[in-house]
């Protein structure tokens, strides 16, 4: 051991002498440093890239739901071909294929009036955990012991209509949103449940009927991807009885409210089963919480407040302050034309009529494409709807698009069966030459067979995926020319890629097949959701995608570098690249992503309650200053700086915990984990953030209900207390002075009476509202009020004869100057002397006023009756002229 | 005493700040605050803020003209006098949370603007009367939108 220790210092020592005095040594160590360090980077940076684009934690979740809900429910139909018949079967079918997307592994626990959450898939307890304030009367008690499941509670409102049940809990799978079966209406002003616009109203008069229910079924089929899940949106409410949405005017149907509630009539509903009205009025006040999702995205406080929308549009509006009465009001004006606007009620602000033309798009695209201009109906194409398009040839085009895209990911496996079955691996070589020479190779007929089976995969999955799928595919009369097109342009496109590929045999030989695996690693490894992921910060989301894509084709080009010519390289790059356009990637990721954060809105709930009560359990400060820019605004309440500042502090602490939780499955007795990427994290937030905002906001708002009773009650029941201890106290009504005086040393007192913590009130209007009331109370006592009067009244009486004394004091010595400077002297200076004494004396008394007033000042006393200075002034004035007189003739009194 | 290069400094450094000074004197926030409701006439404001995009009759108050620019609306009583400024909030002032706390110890109202019908707005106004200032709250963005600047008698 110690031979080889040595062994090693004799050759370091001799490596370093070489190292000094060769050269050619020192350039062999530094350029193996070079080889070193190089090879440290790349094997860093494979290791960092590693799998970079390869499955998100989203898509491989995604994957596992779609395997096990695939075997269990493989011949599930679930094509809506008539709008006004529900299959109840498929729905029960798809009910369950939905809430097993929603199995993360997590489960809530508890009971809720009679149902244990174990008992239930997990996301029906989640619905019962969120949302179960709005089930049932609240005026009755509550046991649903009877329910084995949702479906089932709610039926039990319909008289055990168990289909209706399905409607409404389909409704919030789709959405994340609730249909109320509540008659408590959020922030109505009675605080009864059952009392509506000053009405009594029984419980069934607030339930969507069974009709009204199915029309929810077929919007919920039929919204796009930025309807979905919009976690500013909570709930919809039935206003009883067609009554007047309170504080809104009459003509006002539905409203969408800033804390995530819709509130609708019937007016806006539709009579006689008007789908195409309740679709229109739902989706219109849906848009509102787009409006809002989708500027908060761009750092706006809606997409229709921004300049974006307001430029294109060419909204103004004017405003006036009425100075006098403190009014203020406003008017919106649009510079587009009067037959440009798809509705009237578009007419009267930007987000009206940006929610209208989101409806409109979707559910009226022939009057929406007749009374937009076009730069509008580009905007809300790109922006809202990713480019889709919903009237018959936006039909066609977008189920054309999805067949062309379909063949593009299948044509893989296709050839690489065919290949399988007519070329020899060991032949590859002489079977490509013959494929390029033989046009009717059975390799080729092998392909053409399967097109038909083809077209009835992408026929049949368009029905099931798409609400008007069904229709446009069945109904000759409304689509029977472009169903027909569809099939036309399909097969010929299909025909057209097979001859493409025997063209390029022809041409590429080998290369052709080089193409294909290409394309196969592609489609096996590179994810576009991860990759759109981690594009989600970018300014420009499209170019970083489509970058990234293209850096990904390149790199497995790259790697068969020696296999193909750059002419062929391009042809594969393209036909990679159109694998996976960017709109469709965005919506898919936006929709698996927003499956996948779902069940964790309920976790938001437990954490923001806890936020809470953890920030009002720390130090109440009423010192303290907000930290400006807050996420947590406290919407139009007061909210204590420290209570605000805690809870603003401690927001995404509390996402990311909830963030990094990750899914669970259990497979085979093993567990598997599916947790987010930092990546992932970021963009899981964005959808969270909002949401929690919200559920902070409904806890202020009962936060402040809550105070505002205990503040009241506080002081109902300190107020007796206070009067009496202020009664007893002798030396409180000692040092009187003035009423003002009185009521602010009352204040004073009072202040210790108040509650320890009050958070959503300031000092001063806890003050206002109770301290100073109190204090009235007290003063106004007809004894209390006797006895102060009394002593103000003497107060006051004192101070006037201190003024007096200050004032006598100055005007004594001015006469004697007056005196000395105008003696009485008998002669020839007699009258001057008098008339000049006179006028001295008479100067003298406004300047002695002047300095009593100074002296005063000083005095205590000015503290109390600085109010009534120029009453004083006027007392001294009006005595003026006796104690003039007084001073001239000093003997007359 | 200050050698030639000392003087320089300081005449380069007088010119940097009379620069700056006049930069800040012309900037367009600094020409809008000099607009005073109750004593700025109209032509005053004008020389301050050039022509507006817009001068027309108020059709919510008569007996006023609005004047409107990109950033600013003046109100103009008959006797060309400018009644109220309306401007955008500074960033600090967009979260009511501002006002209510900055100005707690005041005698401040806050009301619910009478919506337009068919409009869903849902409008606040902050009003502190003996600063004669407003602040337009609205309450589905959970924003500021206007500050309103108003002659106090």
């Amino acid at each position: 051991m110690k031979q080889g220790s040595k062994f090693l210092r004799v050759m370091l020592k001799l490596y370093l002498r070489s190292l000094k005095r060769s050269p050619h040594t020192a350039a062999i160590t530094l350029m193996g440093v070079i080889t070193f360090s190089l090879s440290g980077y790349v094997t860093y940076d494979a290791w960092q890239n590693h799998g970079r684009f390869a499955q998100s934690t989203f898509t491989k979740w995604n994957n596992l739901q779609r395997d096990i809900t695939g075997r269990n429910i493989a011949t599930m139909q679930t094509a809506q071909c008539e709008q006004n018949s529900v299959d109840f079967n498929s729905l029960n079918q798809e009910i369950k294929l939905i809430e097993s997307q929603f199995e993360t592994g997590h489960f809530n626990e508890g009971n809720w009036y009679g149902v244990n959450f174990k008992n239930l898939p997990a996301i029906q307890a989640q619905f019962l955990a969120d949302y179960g304030e709005y089930l049932g009367d609240a005026n009755t008690s509550k046991n649903f012991s009877n329910c084995a499941d949702v479906p089932c509670i709610i039926g039990s409102f319909y008289n055990n209509d168990r289909e209706a049940g399905l409607l409404a809990y389909y409704w919030y799978l789709k959405t994340g949103s609730m249909i109320s079966m509540s008659n408590k209406i959020p922030a109505q002003k009675s605080k009864y449940a059952g009392n509506y616009s000053n009405q009594k109203h029984i419980f069934k008069d607030y339930l969507f009927s069974k009709e009204e229910l199915k029309n929810f079924f077929v919007l919920a089929k039929s919204l796009p991807e930025k309807f979905l899940h919009n976690p500013l949106l909570k709930s919809i409410h039935k206003v009883p009885n067609n009554s007047q949405l309170e504080r809104y005017s009459r003509t006002e149907c539905a409203i969408s409210s800033a804390s995530g509630n819709i509130l609708v009539n019937q007016t806006c509903l539709g009579h006689g089963g008007n789908t195409k009205q309740f679709l229109l009025t739902l989706a219109s006040q849906m848009a509102r919480y787009i409006d809002l999702y989708e500027g908060r995205k761009i750092g706006e406080a809606s997409l229709s407040s921004s300049s974006k929308w307001l430029d294109k549009s060419l909204w103004l509006k004017e405003e006036f302050f009425d100075v006098y009465r403190k009014n203020y009001g406003n008017k919106w004006f649009s510079h587009l034309p009067g037959n440009q606007f798809v509705s009237r009620d578009a007419k009267t602000h930007p987000a009206q009529q940006l929610a209208q033309l989101i409806s409109f798009y979707r559910f009226s695209p022939a009057q929406f494409a007749n009374n937009t201009p076009a730069d509008l109906q580009a905007f809300i194409r790109a922006e809202i709807f990713n480019n889709q398009r919903f009237d018959g040839n936006g039909l066609y085009k977008q189920y054309i698009t999805k067949a062309v895209n379909q063949w593009s990911k299948s044509e893989v496996s296709l050839w690489a069966d065919c290949f399988e079955q007519h070329l020899k691996p060991d032949a590859i070589e002489n079977s490509a030459r013959d494929l390029a020479s033989q046009v009717d190779n059975p390799l080729y007929s092998c392909v053409e067979k399967k097109i038909p089976t083809f077209v009835n995969e992408v026929v049949s999955s368009i029905k099931n995926e798409n609400f008007e799928g069904c229709k446009f595919f069945n109904h000759k009369q409304t689509y029977g020319h472009l169903s027909q097109q569809f099939h036309h342009v399909l097969n010929k496109f299909l025909q057209e890629r097979i001859l493409k590929r025997k063209i390029e045999f022809q041409n590429h030989g080998l290369e052709v097949l080089v193409g294909q695996s290409v394309k196969h690693d592609f489609i096996k490894g590179v994810d576009p959701s991860s990759v759109f992921i981690n594009c989600h910060n970018e300014e420009n989301q499209k170019n970083c995608f489509e970058g990234k894509m293209l850096s990904e084709v390149n790199k497995l080009l790259n790697k068969k570098h020696n296999e193909l010519s750059d002419y062929y390289k391009k042809i594969i790059k393209d036909d990679v690249l159109q694998l996976y356009p960017y709109n469709v990637v965005a919506r898919k990721t936006n929709e698996i992503a927003k499956k996948f954060i779902a069940p964790f809105y309920s976790k938001i709930h437990f954490s923001a309650s806890y936020l809470w009560e953890s920030c009002k359990e720390a130090k109440f400060s009423i010192e303290k200053k907000v930290d400006l820019p807050l996420k947590f605004t406290g919407g139009k309440h007061f909210v204590n700086a420290g209570l605000l500042n805690c809870i603003n502090d401690k927001v995404e602490e509390e996402l990311y915990e909830i963030v990094s939780l990750g899914a669970f499955h259990e497979q085979d007795e093993e567990i598997m984990e599916f947790k987010l990427s930092s990546n992932e994290k970021e963009f899981a937030l964005s959808f969270m953030e909002g949401k929690l905002v919200q559920i902070l906001n409904n806890i202020l708002e009962d936060e402040v209900r809550l105070e505002k009773s205990k503040l009241s009650q506080h002081f109902k029941e300190a107020n007796g207390k206070i009067a009496k201890d202020l009664l007893e106290d002798k030396d409180f009504f000692e040092d009187v002075y003035s009423f003002s005086q009185v009521s602010n040393k009352c204040l004073e007192r009072v202040q210790n009476y108040y509650p320890g913590k009050y958070f959503y009130k300031s000092t001063a209007e806890v003050d206002n509202k109770y301290g100073r009331k109190i204090c009235s109370t007290i003063i106004a006592d007809p004894e209390i009020k006797k006895n102060l009067t009394k002593k103000v009244e003497d107060r006051w009486k004192d101070n006037k004869e201190l003024t007096v004394g200050f004032l006598d004091a100055h005007f004594e010595e001015y006469v004697d100057e007056c005196n000395d400077d105008y003696p009485v002297e008998m002669g020839r200076a007699y009258m001057r002397n008098s008339r000049m004494r006179k006028i001295c004396i008479e100067e003298s008394y406004e300047i002695a006023l002047n300095d009593a007033m100074i002296e005063w000042k000083d005095d205590d006393h000015y503290e109390y009756f600085k109010n009534k200075e120029s009453q004083l002034g006027n007392y001294l004035f009006g005595l003026k002229n006796q104690k003039v007189q007084s001073a001239i003739n000093p003997k007359k009194l | 005493m200050f050698s030639d290069k000392d003087n320089m400094k300081v005449l380069k450094l007088a010119f940097a700040i009379t620069f700056l000074l006049s930069f800040i004197g012309c900037s367009r926030q600094f020409q809008i605050a000099r607009v005073v409701p109750g004593h700025t006439y109209v032509d005053e404001a004008l020389n301050l803020l050039d022509e507006p995009d817009i001068a027309e009759q108020s059709t919510i108050s008569r007996s006023h003209a609005v004047y409107v620019w990109r950033d600013v609306t003046l109100q103009i009583n008959s006797q060309e006098v400018v009644t109220a400024v309306h401007r955008k909030p500074a960033s600090y002032e967009k979260t009511l949370q501002f006002w209510k706390q900055y100005y707690q110890n005041e005698n401040t109202q806050f009301k619910r603007v009478q919506s337009l019908s068919k409009s869903q707005e849902s409008l606040w106004l902050f009003d502190i009367p003996h600063r004669g200032m407003s602040a337009v709250y609205d309450e589905n963005i959970d924003e500021v939108t206007k500050v309103i600047l108003y002659e106090t008698r």
